[in-house]
């Protein structure tokens, strides 16, 4: 089966922005190993566009500034993740863009200003 | 402690400047890896030419963009790379550090030095890929680029600016007239009393053994010190074959913007299309005719393209071009040498009949032109060569009718004559280049008549023995010679004195 088909597959097996069991299950039947697989991808790459992870050092400290990250990215998403090694700050991964405004990036920024 | 102070200072000073901002940037995933070219999905901010960042700090250059993934040509050899890692964008085009610390030097397509010396400073990035100047910034080739070659500068004229072709089968002598080109430059440059041209030689898919003795030969010959050696031999991956011989045009451009005189030689546009061929099968780009992609053309025109003579306005420099190209059993109309002939402003012709007839170098007249280069001849050389081009042209009618064995008539069988020995004082022994002024006295003493008496196994000694006479008793003359002026009456007169006392001696 095209590609294209595929991927229009994936985008109508979604209701009110969510995945549907029921949409899911009837498409699947249809479609050999080889298609699945390339639906399986596309779904994913859907559901990775409308997903923003924010990943902070302390899930607790920052309750505010997440209600507000939560507030830029109203219609996706969003997934919290712990990274303790950001040292301050934050970083935004929104599908294949990440947003850098941490510590530990700062301090990667300056080693590499200084090595040039 | 004053050492540790100083190292804090420095770090402070360095830091002063630094903007710690937040960044942002655009990542992807390792899908396939098919003989050195990556697949990779998301990186959609990506752009054409682009430089991106491995998981293991490999490097590539982003050469498709399709609708889900891109296509990355690897820069490094990258073996342990994998599907799933991880790979970023940096934002910057592919580029080159180019500097003065560069002449000299050998180093691969990226910058990276080959010859087991430090590495050389930061210079200006000179992006690898940029559009040539336009028609305003230029001017007409009008000043001469001497090879000391004399069946190159007297018949097919370079001039700075120019694109020459050198074309001709494998062994024939093409590198060989490069080579002796660069070596020319020094004493080139003595007489005009200038800086020499700045000479970049670009290896393409070459054997690393030929590189080598091509190195020692310009070092042995004093000629390194104003060349570069780009280097992407064949045991290189296609990406930087494919790469060489922009890094080695985007170096000239550093220098031509200061005003100098590029010389660049491409050795060889050949295994270049084929390096091209390759990385485009294997990014299943359609193939066209001999499987080479529909944009092969555009790769070869967009490269020589960049050879220009810049106007005083615009600082003056010039990026001059030459070209190798490899045939196949002196097939002239295959598609890379028919392209190659198209873009460029003429070609020197190397036969191999010539070559193995002991004709050497082994330059087939009638075959070779140059487009441009008449208006860059200097007005000596130019008085003379036209009668030389014309003889030998006749001679070549005429040889063909002797060979019927027919009683031939006293002018015919002199016009013969003359042509054998016009052909002889053509050849030259490599790595051997000659100043103006001897190669005018050569080609003078032949169109003049002055050796039609001498045997023609005895042309060439004659030819030795009267420049070393010349340069001896009359070193006047041959500083007159040197300024490029159309010699007058007084100073023929001279070298006619000058001719038959040696003569006298010779003989």
């Amino acid at each position: 089966m095209n590609f294209k088909i595929i991927k229009k597959m994936a985008n109508l097996s979604y209701t009110n922005n969510l995945l549907d069991g029921k949409k899911v299950d009837k498409i699947v039947k249809q479609l050999s190993q080889k298609d699945l697989k390339m639906y399986i991808k596309s779904l994913k790459n859907i559901e990775n566009k409308n997903t923003v992870t924010i990943v902070v050092p302390n899930l607790l400290k920052n309750s505010t500034l997440l209600n507000e990250v939560k507030k830029l990215f109203a219609n996706k998403k969003i997934i919290l993740k712990e990274d303790r090694s950001l040292i301050a700050g934050l970083q935004l991964i929104d599908n294949d863009t990440i947003y850098d405004f941490n510590l530990k990036n700062n301090i990667k920024q300056m080693v590499n200003y200084i090595n040039k | 402690m004053d050492k540790s102070k100083k190292i804090i200072e420095d770090l402070e000073k360095k830091l002063s400047s630094f903007n710690a901002a937040g960044s942002q940037s655009n990542v992807g995933v390792v899908e396939k890896n098919n003989d050195g070219v990556i697949v990779a999905s998301g990186l959609s901010k990506a752009m054409m030419g682009e430089i991106v960042e491995f998981e293991n700090s490999s490097r590539g250059v982003i050469l498709n963009l399709d609708e889900d993934s891109v296509s990355i040509i690897l820069l490094d050899k990258a073996e342990n790379l994998k599907e799933g890692d991880s790979v970023k964008t940096t934002g910057i085009l592919l580029s080159i550090e180019a500097s003065e610390d560069l002449l000299g030097r050998v180093i691969n397509p990226l910058g990276v030095p080959l010859d087991a010396k430090s590495k050389p400073k930061k210079g200006k990035a000179m992006p690898l890929e940029r559009i040539a100047a336009g028609v305003v910034e230029r001017e007409p080739v009008n000043t001469p680029l001497k090879t000391g070659i004399k069946a190159i500068d007297s018949m097919i004229p370079i001039g700075r600016g120019q694109r020459e072709l050198i074309i001709g089968d494998r062994g024939t002598g093409k590198t060989a007239i490069a080579i002796d080109t660069i070596i020319n430059q020094k004493q080139a440059a003595k007489l005009r009393k200038e800086d020499p041209v700045i000479c970049i030689y670009v290896a393409i898919g070459q054997k690393q053994s030929t590189v080598a003795q091509v190195v020692e030969k310009l070092r042995e010959a004093e000629s390194l010190d104003y060349t570069i050696v780009v280097v992407a031999s064949a045991s290189e991956p296609a990406s930087l074959q494919y790469l060489a011989p922009y890094a080695g045009v985007a170096i000239a451009e550093y220098f031509m913007e200061k005003g100098k005189d590029v010389l660049v030689v491409y050795d060889d546009l050949t295994k270049h299309a084929w390096a091209y061929r390759q990385i485009s099968l294997i990014l299943k780009r359609p193939a066209g005719r001999e499987a080479y992609p529909g944009d092969i053309f555009y790769l070869h025109s967009r490269l020589l393209e960049r050879a220009v003579k810049m106007n005083k306005a615009n600082g003056g420099g010039s990026i001059t071009a030459l070209p190798v190209i490899e045939t196949q059993a002196n097939d002239l109309s295959a598609y890379i040498p028919t392209n190659v002939i198209s873009i460029t402003d003429g070609q020197i012709f190397f036969s191999t009949d010539l070559f193995y007839s002991g004709n050497r170098p082994a330059i087939d007249a009638a075959s070779s032109v140059s487009r441009v280069g008449g208006a860059a001849q200097t007005p000596a050389i130019k008085s003379i060569a036209g009668k030389m081009r014309l003889e030998l042209a006749q001679y070549n009618n005429l040889a063909a009718f002797a060979q019927f064995g027919s009683e031939l008539d006293e002018a015919t069988s002199k016009q013969l004559e003359r042509g054998k020995r016009t052909i002889e004082i053509l050849k030259q022994l490599q790595y051997s280049p000659l100043s103006e002024s001897l190669e005018y006295l050569s080609i003078w003493v032949a169109t003049n008549g002055i050796i039609d008496d001498i045997a023609v196994e005895k042309v060439l000694q004659f030819e030795a023995d009267f420049h070393n006479f010349m340069k001896r008793k009359y070193p006047k003359i041959l500083e007159e010679l040197a300024t490029g002026q159309k010699p007058n009456e007084e100073l023929l007169k001279k070298i006619e004195k000058g001719a038959l006392e040696f003569k006298k001696m010779f003989n």
